[in-house]
């Protein structure tokens, strides 16, 4: 199981490193400056790909977190606390990115708007959640109370997705029109770091203490 | 590329950009450093 998932991790690793240099090569040097916004504008070419990554990680500890809690089998919860951890790093990435953004282009680091505090409150969830695992240990019961958490913190994606088009936004536009070279980076940045984001996610598992060797 | 950069708006915020792609890579970094440290502990075991 371990060599298995080890061979994944590495085949994901070397992928994610070659797009990742050509993602940040496109970014720089490819895509064009935006006018209105200038240089800051770049931000958005990871920004918005780690919350998708973010997003996707969640939604992995969240499938296995109702599959732990239904069939009661740890290796369910290997996958989910894994989606989890890696969910909160990309989480953690467009916390940072995003004010830095908004300060340079809107002169704030942070606006109490819809999508930012339903975006906060899935970092909160989610660092909760790695909270009760790091002070819980293995107990059973800490295993049910961190799938819970994942699950609640996973409800809260459709919010953020939906929080522009529900309540409205000042930073946030509904919909985003491209030139076709912002595009393709754009495309190249989000693959790269889903690719990054799935290596990291079979990396942790193969590091989890219950994951043994038996090849 | 240099036409890219000609187009640039007045105010220059190129020290954003790239202090945000800098916190960006030592999240990764720091996440990619405490795998490694998780695998060795794992093998030391």
């Amino acid at each position: 199981m371990k060599k298995l998932l080890r061979k994944w991790a590495t085949l994901f690793s070397i992928l994610a490193l070659f797009t990742n240099i050509l993602a940040l090569l496109m970014v720089f040097f490819y895509a064009p400056t935006e006018v209105q916004m200038g240089e800051v504008q770049k931000i958005f070419y990871y920004h918005v790909p780690c919350a998708i990554a973010s997003y996707f990680m969640v939604f992995i500890s969240f499938v296995f977190s109702i599959a732990f809690l239904v069939k009661k089998d740890e290796k369910y919860d290997i996958w989910a606390y894994a989606g989890a951890e890696v969910g909160l790093v990309f989480i953690l990435c467009v916390l940072v990115s995003g004010p830095i953004w908004g300060k340079a282009a809107w002169g704030k680091w942070w606006v109490w708007e819809p999508r930012l505090t339903t975006f906060l409150i899935i970092f909160l969830i989610y660092f909760s959640y790695i909270l009760v695992r790091i002070f819980g240990k293995q107990d059973p019961k800490t295993l049910k109370v961190a799938s819970v958490f994942s699950i609640i913190g996973f409800l809260d994606v459709p919010l953020v997705n939906r929080a522009v088009y529900w309540w409205g936004s000042i930073v946030h536009p509904k919909s985003v029109s491209l030139e076709p070279q912002m595009k393709l980076t754009f495309f190249v940045s989000l693959l790269s770091v889903i690719i990054l984001s799935l290596s990291f996610l079979f990396w942790r598992v193969s590091v989890d203490e219950r994951v043994i060797d038996n090849d | 590329m240099i036409s890219h950069l000609l187009q640039s708006s007045s105010k220059d915020t190129s020290f954003y950009l790239f202090l945000a792609y800098i916190l960006i890579g030592v999240i990764i970094f720091s996440y990619i450093l405490s795998l490694f440290l998780k695998a060795r502990d794992k093998k030391k075991e």
